[in-house]
Parts: structure tokens; sequence; C-alpha cells
């Protein structure tokens, strides 16, 4: 029970962070949702085998947490979550790729090579997005899709299964607490109740979830969230993106970990 | 402020289990009355109001507010006109912030971003929560949720405002804030309630219900007052009016 309220709170606790202010908070809702795009799509494209030609793409969640004022514990701990099924993208190069490559002067297995570059990229893809999470919040990113032109029936259901995901957790959570109270069991649920506790989740969750149609409805909604105008784009927001951008083009297009190596250790032609 | 008149006519209504909830309910709430609607449980109180949005078609009779007949067509156009404060605050606030929350409404009015922000900081005014804009609706008190969720409603002009319970779950101060709050709206007030003492504090006339039926309609403490009648409404004599045994107070 207590982590469905943990759950909660991690829900929450991003609501909360989003709701800062600092450089990267007031920069427009699209100018990060656009530079998080860039990012995640420049850091796939590269070569399956790039490995010390990520380590650059650290900086941007770094930096990003640090002006943002995100704890970097924070993101870690929820990145932590989803590892396991970046690690399962990868897992089965290693099994499969039985080829050898030579990595300053070291051989190494290409499909541990490629492993290793999967779980970079996707760790360092789910951190920006989680930061950009943490930095807009949802309703400024429903509001750069709009811009975007994104489908608004789309936007409609990211924004309310957003919402939904809350409400759930908060039915299960009630549940939980009551069946706990008057359970003799001190572990977890027994397998006869899942059935119907489970059941009264949805129904309980239904039922609220009609009652926040409702009350939207009696406020004048008719299948369209309507957004504000959010934040006005400033001189900032341009720098910001050109800035990032070609920071990320410069990494992609030059091996900058080798270049800087080559320079402090003189292999520079 | 328009003059309208709320007025149901012979309203039945039936839940898919069969359960009988209202059996012609009639009555007309003249512009700037202030009506308590009290009851049992289960005597259709939540029915009515719902009815009474447009949330639920009736199955026999009709709802009006003004000239125009509630129905699917005309929802949208009616809902402009009432604003509806519901029982559990946390049903009606869905948005991240609380200003977001106040603004919802208006935004769907397709007002312009300048009348939103007049709106919402004057809906947020007149509650007394301008302090709590930017706070998240999750972690405001009981009585700041509620005050919250009025504003919202405020926030869209509305010429009739309906209440379910708006005092439960409240302490005796935040209470108290609320009546002054509402004794201070000059709008057409449909408020549903056991807090009886509330009622009659608030309403000039009140409704009894009881097992879908309209009981009595008349003076509030005439009403409150008939000891028999509210007995068998499956209530009680507000303790205001019942006088003190010690001192020898009639109430």
């Amino acid at each position: 029970m207590a982590s469905i309220f943990k759950t909660i709170d991690h829900i929450r606790y991003f609501d909360d962070l989003a709701r800062q202010d600092s450089f990267i908070h007031r920069l427009h809702p699209l100018t990060k949702l656009l530079s998080t795009t860039v990012y995640a799509l420049v850091l796939v494209s590269h070569d399956k085998y790039a490995t010390l030609a990520l380590l650059p793409f650290l900086f941007f969640p770094v930096l990003v947490a640090a002006a943002g004022r995100v704890p970097l514990s924070a993101i870690l701990k929820r990145l932590l979550y989803l590892e396991p099924m970046i690690i399962c993208l990868g897992l089965l190069n290693p099994l499969f790729d039985r080829e050898t490559t030579v990595i300053m002067g070291h051989t190494v297995s290409s499909g541990w090579l490629i492993f290793a570059s999967i779980v970079i990229k996707g760790s360092l893809a789910v951190s920006s997005a989680l930061l950009l999470m943490a930095t807009t919040g949802m309703e400024g990113i429903a509001l750069s899709l709009r811009m975007l032109r994104v489908p608004r029936i789309m936007v409609l259901q990211l924004l309310l299964t957003y919402r939904y995901l809350s409400t759930l957790l908060e039915e299960g959570a009630r549940i939980m607490q009551a069946y706990s109270f008057r359970s003799l069991s001190t572990v977890g649920v027994a397998a006869k109740a899942w059935g119907s506790l489970l059941g009264q989740v949805l129904l309980r969750t239904i039922d609220r979830a009609q009652r926040i149609y409702d009350a939207m409805c009696l406020r004048g909604f008719n299948g369209e969230y309507v957004p504000g105008k959010g934040r006005r784009a400033g001189i900032a927001d341009p720098i910001y993106l050109l800035a990032w951008g070609a920071f990320f083009v410069l990494s992609r297009v030059f091996n900058l970990p080798l270049y800087l190596g080559c320079l402090l250790t003189g292999g520079v032609r | 402020m328009s003059h309208h008149i709320t007025e149901a006519q012979d309203l039945c209504y039936s839940y898919p289990d069969g359960h009988q909830a209202l059996r012609g309910v009639s009555f007309r709430i003249h512009h700037g009355e202030s009506v308590g609607v009290i009851g049992g449980n289960g005597a259709g109180k939540s029915t009515l109001l719902m009815l009474l949005t447009g949330l639920l078609e009736p199955l026999r009779g009709q709802v009006a507010i003004g000239e125009i007949r509630l129905n699917s067509r005309t929802a949208k156009l009616v809902r402009q006109k009432l604003g509806m404060v519901f029982q559990n605050p946390d049903d009606q606030l869905f948005m991240a912030r609380v200003e977001e929350d106040v603004a919802f409404g208006p935004r769907n009015m397709k007002l312009d971003e300048a009348q939103v922000g007049e709106r919402v900081a004057l809906a947020l005014e007149k509650v007394g929560i301008v302090h709590l804009g930017d706070r998240a609706p999750y972690r405001l008190s009981a009585g700041e949720k509620r005050a919250a969720a009025i504003a919202s409603v405020l926030a869209m002009g509305p010429d009739i405002l309906i209440m379910d319970e708006p005092t439960s779950a409240l302490d005796p101060s935040s209470r108290r804030r609320l009546i002054n709050l509402l004794k201070g709206f000059e709008h057409t007030k449909i408020i549903t309630s056991h807090d009886l003492d509330m009622v009659l504090e608030l309403c000039q006339r009140v409704l009894v219900l009881k097992d879908g039926i309209l009981l009595c309609d008349g003076p509030t403490h005439q009403v409150l007052s008939d000891g028999n009648m509210m007995i068998e409404a499956g209530l009680e004599v507000p303790q205001s009016l019942r006088g003190c045994p010690s001192c020898g107070w009639k109430g």
C-alpha cells in the first residue's frame, strides 16, 4: 500500500518541480520540447557501435538539471525503474553478434558494444524526457504539441491519461487502505481477494472519472482542450535552441571525446 | 446579471437498476433567491442537481432556465448560466495549478487571454485565495479546495450557483468562512446540505425531499421548525431552533 502512495507522490513531485522558477522553467515550453526532441533524434542517429562518441551528450541532461534546479537523484531514481526495459532491449545483441572489434588497442565484442550503446542512448533519452516533464509540466507539453499542430484528440488523450493515472492510483490506494485495515495478513493481498479488489478499483475509478468529466462539461468542455497562451518566447529561447542545436550537430559530426583525447595525449595530426 | 427563473416541472428519474430517485418534483425559483434542498440520504437531492444541470436527462418532466428548456441541444447554453460546485472538490479540481483550474471554464468560453486573466484574478479575489493561485490543488486544505472549486465556477460568471453539500468535510472555522463568503453572493443559490444550521443561515426558502417526492416547500424558518414534518423527512430540527432546556430559551 505504501508503494501506491509513493507512486502518487512521485507523480505529484514532478508536477511540483514543474512549478519552480528557474532559467529553464522560464523558457517557452515549445523551446524545451524542440530541444529535447532534437537531442533524442541526434542521439539515436549515432552509429550502433557508438559509445565514447555519446559522452558529450551527457552535458545536456546534466546542465538542464542544474539550471532547472532538478535534483539529479530524482531523475536517476526514476531512470532506474525503466533501466530493466532498456537493458532487455539490448540484451540479445551480445548473444547474436559474436564479431569482435578493436577500440583503443583493446579487442571488444561487437555485441557488447552495441548493448552498451543501446543502454547509454536509452538512458540519456529517458533522462531528457524526464527533465522535460520536470521543467515544463504536462500542460506545457500539451500546449507545445498543439502549437506543432499535433491533432487535438491525441493531445487530449495524453492529458487525460496523465490525470487518469493519478485518479486510478488514488482509488487503488483507498481500497488497499481499507483492505489492509481489515485483513489479518500483513504481507500483500491474498490471491482470492485480488479479483474483487481490482474490479472495485476499476469501477470506482470509472465513477470518479465520470464525475471529473461531468465537472469539465459543466465548465464548457466539449472535447477540445483549450490551453492558455503560456509564457511568451523571449530572446533566450532562440539562443537556447540554437546553442544546443549547434552542440548536438557538432557532437554528431565530430567525435569530440576522441579529438579531446588526441589533443591531451599529443596525438593530433 | 439577467433575471433567470429556474423551473422544474414534474421531474421524474429512475436509475438503470430501477431505483426511482425522483417522482414528479415541481418548483420555481426566482432570481436572487437562496434555496436549500434538504432530505435524508437517498431522498433524491443529488439527482435533482444533476437534472438541473443537464448531467442527467429526466424520464418525464422538464427543466427550464429562464426561457430555455434544458435538453441535450441547449445544455451548453444553459451551463453558461449555471455554476455547480461538487460535493468533493477533488472531482472538480483537475489541473496542475489552481489558476489553471479557474481559467479552464473561461478558456472554454473562448475568451481572449487578457479576459481570462481578469476573470481568474477576480474569482480568486472574491473567494480570498489570490495567494493560492500558483499552488497545486492537491496541496490545499479542504477549506481551500472548496474555495478554489467555487472560484473555478465563479470565473464563468454564472447567474445561478448550485452547490452540493458545500460544508461537508470542513472544520468549523472553514465552514464559517464559507458561509460568510456565500452570504456575500448575489447569485441565485441552490444548496443541498445536511448542515441545517447553514441552510437556516443562508437560505430564505427550503425544499424538503423524501423518497424522490417534494414533501414540503416553504420559508426556511417555518419548515425547519416543524418537528413532525422534519422527522417524517428523516431529519431533525436544527440545534439553533431547539431552544435551551436549562435557560428556557425557546429557540
